[in-house]
C-alpha cells in the first residue's frame, strides 16, 4: 500500500498531498517534487515519437533508498504521484495501475463536480476517502 | 583513525598490477642501469599489460614463506577475515617475480661459473592462498578479471554466511564491502553496468539492517553512507564512456550517501560522552589493526567480549571520537555538492533544487551566509508554487538571517513567510511582531529550535546593528514577496489636456494582523508628476491597511501642455513602512505592482468569482483582479469648431478648381491663431507631382505650386463668429484624390486654477475629387482633294514638307493648343402653341387598312377653333374628313379618325394635315405642323 499519494496539476504545483501520518511529510513533498524531473523527461520524450499514443502510466519513476515512486499522467497533464516503501514487495505492477485507475477515476468525479473550481486544490471528501482506502494503515 | 576507519583501503581502490622486482641494477651511477630501467617504466602505455616495476637492492629480505605448512584447515579457527596488511603485502612488498641483473660479458671466461651462480639467486616466490578472496585478489593480480570475479562473488556469498554476532558485525560489514566493491568495480570494468548495480542494490539490501549495537549505531548509519564509493565508481565508469540516464545515475548514490551521513551526524549530537577514557582503548601497540573491521582492544576475539568493562569503554572513546568529527562540513556537504553536479549533467532541475540540504547543512556547520543560497532555490519554488517546501525553506533561511542580524534578509524572509506560506496564523503573528519589532529599531525575538549559544550571540549582534545609527533605509524590491499586494493603475486609456489626469494605486496587505505605512508614492516615466503622486497619510484610519481589505488612494494632476501626444507610464509604486525616528522600509514595485507568481492565481480567482458571482459585497472596490491600466496618453483638447467644405465635383484637368471653406467657432473665448493645412493627402502616392494647391485663384498655377499647403495663418476667431476662405486645385492628370483640410488654434484655459494653452486640432476633413478630361480631340490628315465643291472644313491646316527633310521618316506636325473658356448658348425665341396634336400608329403595311387617330388636345383656358384640310399623298388611298372646322373646349381633346390604305411598302410621306386657327392668326401653321407626323414606315 502506498504511503505517499500526490495529485500534481499540469503547472506542476500540488492540488493534493497525502501521506502517512508517522512520518515526515515534508520529506514526502520532496520526493514528489523531484519526481516530477522524471515524469516530464518521460512525458517529452514519449511526445516525440508517436504522437498521442500515449499510455497514461508511466511505471516506477525511480527507486530511492526506502521508497519506490511511481508516476501516471492524464491527458490533461495531471499527473498523479504514488509513493511505496520498497520493502513492500508484495505489490505488484498490476496492483499499482489499478490504484492509479481508481485514482484517476476519482479525480474525473472530482472534477465533474460543477462546485469545483479546475486548479483549486481538491478537497473532496469522496477523493479523500478513495486515498485513505489505498494508504499504508498505521495505527 | 575515526575518518579513516570508514575509507575504503587506498590498496584496495587501486587496479591490481602484479609486481615485479628488479634486483642488481644501480639506476643511481651506472647509465647503463638506468637506460635499462627506463627502458621498462618510462613510458609505460595504458594498453600494456599492467605491471608495477621497482628496483630493489640484491641484498633486499623478501617476506619469508611461512615455515609450517597448513596442511589441514579443519581445526584452525581464524583470529579474522583478512589482516589489513595482506593486500599491501601483495601488492607492494611479494614481487610475483624478480628479475636478477648481472653483469656479465659474453667473453667472461667465467661464464659458466657465474650463470650456476645466477639461478640460485633467482627465487620463485610460491604464492600461498588460502580463501577465495585471495584467490581472486590474485587472479586479479594475473589480470585475470573474469576469474576474479567469480571467486570474490563466491567471497561475497560465504561472508554472509558466516556467524553474524553483535561484536563482529563491524567486521563482516567491512568485509562485505571491500568485496562488493571489488565486485562491482569489475563489473563497471566488463561494461555490465546493471550487474554492479544489482549487486549493489542486493549488498545494501542484506546488510541494511544489519545495524549491530545500539550505542554504535551511527558506525552502521557511516557504513552505510559507502554509497559514496558505489557513485564514484559510477562516475569513474562514465568518464570511460558509460551512459547513465535520468533515473540511473551516481548522483542519485551520492545524495543516498548524504542523506545517511546526515543521519549519522544526528545520532552523533544524540552522544552523550563525557571524558575521553584512560587509557586508550583504541591505542593499540602497532599503531594499527591486525585485521579488517575489528575492535582495537579485542583484536582477534570477536565473537565474545572477554572484559565488559573493557568493551564499555571502548564503545565510549569511539563515541566521542564521533562526536568531535564535523559532519556537515566535510562529509556532507561534499557529498551534496558532488550529488549536485550529477543532477545538473542528468537534467533533474528538481532534484537539484532538493539539495537544498546543502543549505541546511550549511545552516548546521553555522555557515549561514553560506546558507542564505537558498535564495537561488526558493525562486524555484515559488514559481512551481509548492508552498510547503518553499515554507520550510524560508524558516530556515529566517533563522539564518537571524543568527546572521543580517536585517534585510530578516525583513524579506519575513514578509514572504507572512504571505503565502503554509505556516499556521500564530506562527505568522509572532513573525510579524518581530518584523515590526525591527522596524522600529528593536531586537527582534529569537527563532525557535535555534542553537542557544548561537541565540546569545545573534542578540548582541543584533543590539550592535540597532544602536548604528545611519543607514536605516533599506529597498524592498517587491516583485516577488507577497504579503502586499499593490496596483496601480490609471483611470482612463487617455487624457485630454485640460482634464486633470487621474491615477489610482490599490494597496491590500495579506498578513494576519493591520499594517500601518507612513508613506505612499507613485512614480512616473516623467518624473515631474511624480511630486503630485505622494501620499503622507496623517490619520490611523487611512495609513492602515487591514488584513485582505484592499484600502484605495486617488491621485490627480494636470499634464503639461508640452507632453501632448506622449504617453505617461507608471513605472513604480513605492510605500515606506517604519518612520524616519526607527527604520525605514521601501517596498517597491516596478510598474504598476502585481507580481509574477499571483497572475496564475488571479486568474484562478477571477475565473471562481466569475463563476459564482461571489463577493458582491467584497468587491464594491473595482475588481481587484482586472486592474491593469499602466500607461495612458496626453491627448490635446476636444475643439469647439466646425468646418464646413464645399465644392461642385467633377474638377476638370488643369482647372483652377474652387473648394470654399467655412469655420464656425463654438468656443467661449477667442480661439487664436487659427491655421490651416490643406491640400493633397500625403499618403496620395505619386500625385505630388501632377497636384497644385494655392489660395489665389485670380490666376492659373504653375508647377512650383506645393500639393500640400501647411500652416497658414488665418487670424483669430471670435467666439460665434465664422471664417470663410477657399483654396484652389490644380489637377494635371486625371482619376480620383483625396484632398485633407486641418484647422488647428490656440485657447487659454483653466483647469483646476491653472490657467494653460492649449493647442486644439480640428480633426482632419476630407473630399474625394474626381478629375476629368472636359474635350477629346482627335486629328486626321486628310488631303485637300476631299472636299467636294461646296463644302466647307473647319480648323483645318495645310502642311507642307520644308525643303530637306528626308523622306521616310516620322516628323513632327506641331502642338494644337486649345483654350477654352466658358461661353453662353445662343438665345431661343419663343412661341406659344395653343394646341397639341398626336397621333398612334408607327408603322402600316401594304394594301392593309391603316387606322390613323389625330387627336387634338386644346391646353389653354380659351375655345380653339380649328379648321383642317388633308392633302392627298400618292402613297396612300385615304378616307375621312377631307377638309373640317371644329372647335376644341378649354382642357379638353378632339379626335379625327382617317383610315389610310397604303400603296407602297418604304418609308412613306403621309397624308399631310395643314391646321389653321382662323381666331388665333399668332400661332403659325408651321409650328403645328412640327407636331404632326410626316412619314411612316410601311411594310
Amino acid at each position: 500500500m502506498a504511503v505517499c499519494i500526490a495529485v500534481i496539476a499540469k503547472e506542476n504545483y500540488p492540488l493534493y498531498i497525502r501521506s502517512v501520518p508517522s512520518q515526515n511529510e515534508l520529506k514526502f513533498h520532496y520526493t514528489v517534487h523531484t519526481s516530477l524531473d522524471v515524469v516530464e523527461e518521460k512525458v517529452s520524450a514519449v511526445g516525440k515519437s508517436i504522437g498521442d499514443q500515449r499510455e497514461l502510466y508511466l511505471g516506477l519513476l525511480y527507486p530511492t533508498e526506502d521508497y519506490k515512486v511511481y508516476g501516471y499522467v492524464t491527458n490533461s497533464k495531471v499527473k498523479f504521484v504514488i509513493v511505496v516503501d520498497s520493502s513492500n514487495t508484495s505489490l505488484r505492477d498490476n496492483e499499482i495501475r489499478s490504484m492509479f485507475r481508481k485514482l484517476h477515476n476519482s479525480f474525473t468525479d472530482v472534477m465533474c463536480n460543477p462546485f469545483y473550481n479546475p486548479g483549486d486544490p481538491i478537497q473532496s471528501k469522496a477523493f479523500n476517502g478513495i486515498v485513505s482506502g489505498m494508504m499504508v494503515q498505521t495505527g | 583513525m575515526a575518518g579513516s576507519q570508514w575509507e575504503l583501503p587506498p590498496e584496495l581502490c587501486c587496479r591490481p598490477m602484479a609486481f615485479v622486482a628488479l634486483t642488481g641494477l644501480d639506476v643511481i651511477y651506472n647509465a647503463v642501469h638506468r637506460a635499462i630501467w627506463d627502458a621498462f617504466c618510462a613510458n609505460r602505455r595504458a594498453d600494456r599489460v599492467p605491471i608495477s616495476f621497482k628496483v630493489l637492492p640484491g641484498d633486499h629480505e623478501y617476506p619469508k614463506c611461512r615455515t609450517k605448512q597448513r596442511t589441514s584447515y579443519e581445526w584452525y579457527i581464524p583470529k579474522g577475515i583478512l589482516k589489513t596488511g595482506w593486500m599491501n603485502k601483495h601488492l607492494n612488498l611479494v614481487p610475483a617475480l624478480v628479475v636478477l641483473f648481472y653483469e656479465l660479458d659474453w667473453d667472461d671466461p667465467q661464464w659458466k661459473e657465474k650463470q650456476s651462480e645466477c639461478a640460485t639467486r633467482v627465487e620463485i616466490v610460491l604464492l600461498f592462498v588460502r580463501h577465495q578472496f585471495k584467490m581472486a585478489f590474485l587472479s586479479e593480480l594475473k589480470q585475470d578479471t573474469q576469474n576474479a570475479l567469480r571467486y570474490y562473488r563466491a567471497a561475497y556469498s560465504l561472508v554472509h554466511e558466516l556467524r553474524a554476532h553483535e561484536t563482529n558485525m563491524l567486521e563482516i560489514k567491512t568485509m562485505a564491502g571491500f568485496i562488493n566493491y571489488k565486485i562491482c568495480r569489475l563489473c563497471f570494468q566488463h561494461n555490465t553496468p546493471l550487474d554492479a548495480i544489482a549487486q549493489f542494490r542486493k549488498h545494501i539490501d542484506l546488510c541494511k539492517k544489519k545495524i549491530g549495537s545500539a550505542e554504535l549505531a551511527f558506525e552502521h548509519s557511516a557504513w552505510m553512507s559507502k554509497f559514496q564509493s558505489f557513485g564514484e565508481l559510477f562516475d569513474e565508469a562514465i568518464k570511460l564512456g558509460l551512459t547513465a540516464i535520468q533515473t540511473q545515475n551516481p548522483g542519485f548514490y551520492y545524495q543516498q550517501a548524504a542523506c545517511y551521513s546526515q543521519d549519522r551526524k544526528q545520532m552523533a549530537q544524540q552522544l552523550a560522552g563525557t571524558t575521553y577514557p584512560s587509557p586508550d582503548p583504541l591505542d593499540t601497540q602497532s599503531g594499527g589493526l591486525d585485521f579488517y573491521g575489528q575492535r582495537p582492544w579485542r583484536q582477534g576475539h570477536q565473537i565474545d567480549p572477554t572484559d565488559p568493562e573493557k568493551e564499555k569503554m571502548g564503545i565510549l572513546a569511539l563515541q566521542i571520537k564521533e562526536r568531535d568529527v564535523p559532519h556537515s562540513q566535510e562529509l556532507i556537504i561534499a557529498l551534496l555538492s558532488n550529488a549536485v553536479a550529477q543532477f545538473k549533467k542528468y537534467k533533474c532541475p528538481r532534484m537539484k533544487s532538493h539539495l537544498v540540504q546543502m543549505g541546511e547543512e550549511y545552516y548546521h556547520a553555522k555557515d549561514y551566509t553560506k546558507a542564505l543560497l537558498l535564495d537561488y532555490v526558493m525562486c524555484d519554488y515559488r514559481t512551481e508554487r509548492w508552498w510547503p517546501l518553499l515554507t520550510a525553506i524560508l524558516t530556515t533561511a529566517l533563522r539564518c538571517a537571524y543568527l546572521m542580524a543580517s536585517v534585510k534578509d530578516y525583513i524579506i524572509y519575513c514578509m514572504e513567510l507572512l504571505g503565502r506560506s503554509t505556516l499556521k496564523e500564530e506562527q505568522k503573528s509572532r513573525i510579524e511582531k518581530n518584523l515590526f519589532k525591527v522596524l522600529m529599531n528593536k531586537v527582534p525575538e529569537a527563532e525557535a529550535e535555534c542553537d542557544p549559544s548561537s541565540v546569545s550571540a545573534a542578540r548582541s549582534l543584533w543590539s550592535d546593528r540597532m544602536a548604528l545609527s545611519g543607514s536605516n533605509e533599506l529597498t524592498v524590491e517587491m516583485q516577488d514577496y507577497i504579503p502586499f499586494q499593490c496596483k496601480a493603475r490609471f483611470q482612463s486609456p487617455s487624457f485630454h489636456v485640460d482634464q486633470p489626469i487621474q491615477l489610482q494605486v490599490f494597496l491590500r496587505a495579506d498578513c494576519p494582523h493591520p499594517v500601518s505605512f507612513t508613506k505612499l508614492s507613485v512614480s512616473l516615466s516623467n518624473q515631474e508628476y511624480n511630486q503630485w503622486c505622494v501620499v503622507e497619510p496623517s490619520g490611523p484610519e487611512t495609513r492602515t491597511l487591514s488584513p485582505w481589505k484592499p484600502e484605495s488612494y486617488s491621485f490627480s494632476f494636470v499634464a503639461r501642455t508640452e507632453d501632448v501626444g506622449r504617453k505617461v507610464e507608471i513605472t513604480g509604486v513605492e510605500v515606506m513602512l517604519g518612520s524616519d525616528g526607527g527604520r525605514c522600509v521601501f517596498l517597491s514595485w516596478r510598474g504598476a505592482g502585481g507580481d509574477a507568481a499571483s497572475t496564475q492565481e488571479a486568474l484562478q480567482a477571477s475565473r471562481s468569482s466569475r463563476r459564482w458571482g461571489r463577493g458582491a459585497e467584497a468587491r464594491q472596490e473595482p475588481d481587484w483582479d482586472g486592474v491593469t491600466l499602466q500607461h495612458s496618453t496626453i491627448i490635446s483638447r476636444v475643439p469647439k469648431i466646425s468646418v464646413q467644405l464645399s465644392h461642385q465635383p467633377p474638377a476638370l484637368s488643369n482647372e483652377m478648381y474652387r473648394i470654399g471653406l467655412t469655420v464656425q467657432s463654438q468656443e467661449d473665448a477667442v480661439a487664436r491663431d487659427v491655421r490651416l493645412t490643406a491640400g493633397l493627402k500625403p499618403q496620395e502616392a505619386g500625385l505630388g507631382q501632377n497636384t497644385h494647391v494655392t489660395l489665389d485663384g485670380s490666376a492659373v498655377c504653375d508647377d512650383s505650386a506645393p500639393a500640400l499647403l501647411t500652416e497658414v495663418p488665418l487670424g483669430d476667431l471670435k467666439p460665434g463668429e465664422q471664417l470663410q476662405t477657399c483654396v484652389f486645385v490644380r489637377c494635371v492628370s486625371t482619376g480620383p484624390r483625396v484632398f485633407l483640410f486641418h484647422v488647428a488654434y490656440s485657447i487659454d484655459t483653466a483647469v483646476e486654477g491653472r490657467r494653460i494653452v492649449c493647442r486644439c486640432h480640428k480633426q482632419d476633413e476630407t473630399v474625394a475629387v474626381e478629375t476629368v478630361v472636359p474635350f477629346d480631340v482627335s486629328v486626321k490628315f486628310v488631303s485637300t482633294k476631299v472636299l467636294q465643291t461646296g463644302e466647307g472644313a473647319s480648323e483645318c491646316f495645310c502642311l507642307r514638307v520644308p525643303p530637306g527633310a528626308s523622306s521616310n521618316s516620322t516628323m513632327a506636325t506641331g502642338q494644337y493648343i486649345l483654350s477654352w473658356r466658358t461661353v453662353p448658348l445662343p438665345h431661343v425665341v419663343l412661341e406659344s402653341v395653343p394646341l397639341y396634336i398626336y397621333a398612334l400608329p408607327s408603322f402600316g403595311r401594304v394594301r392593309e387598312s391603316l387606322p390613323v387617330r389625330y387627336h387634338i388636345e386644346n391646353r389653354t383656358a380659351q375655345l380653339q377653333e380649328v379648321e383642317i384640310a388633308v392633302d392627298p399623298s400618292d402613297a396612300f388611298m385615304f378616307s375621312g374628313l377631307k377638309q373640317v372646322r371644329l372647335r376644341v373646349l378649354p382642357g379638353t381633346e378632339q379626335a379625327l379618325l382617317y383610315n389610310f390604305y397604303p400603296l407602297m411598302a418604304g418609308y412613306q410621306t403621309l397624308p399631310q394635315l395643314s391646321l389653321s386657327l382662323p381666331h388665333c392668326p399668332t400661332a403659325s401653321g408651321t409650328a403645328l405642323r412640327r407636331f404632326l407626323p410626316q412619314r411612316i414606315f410601311v411594310k
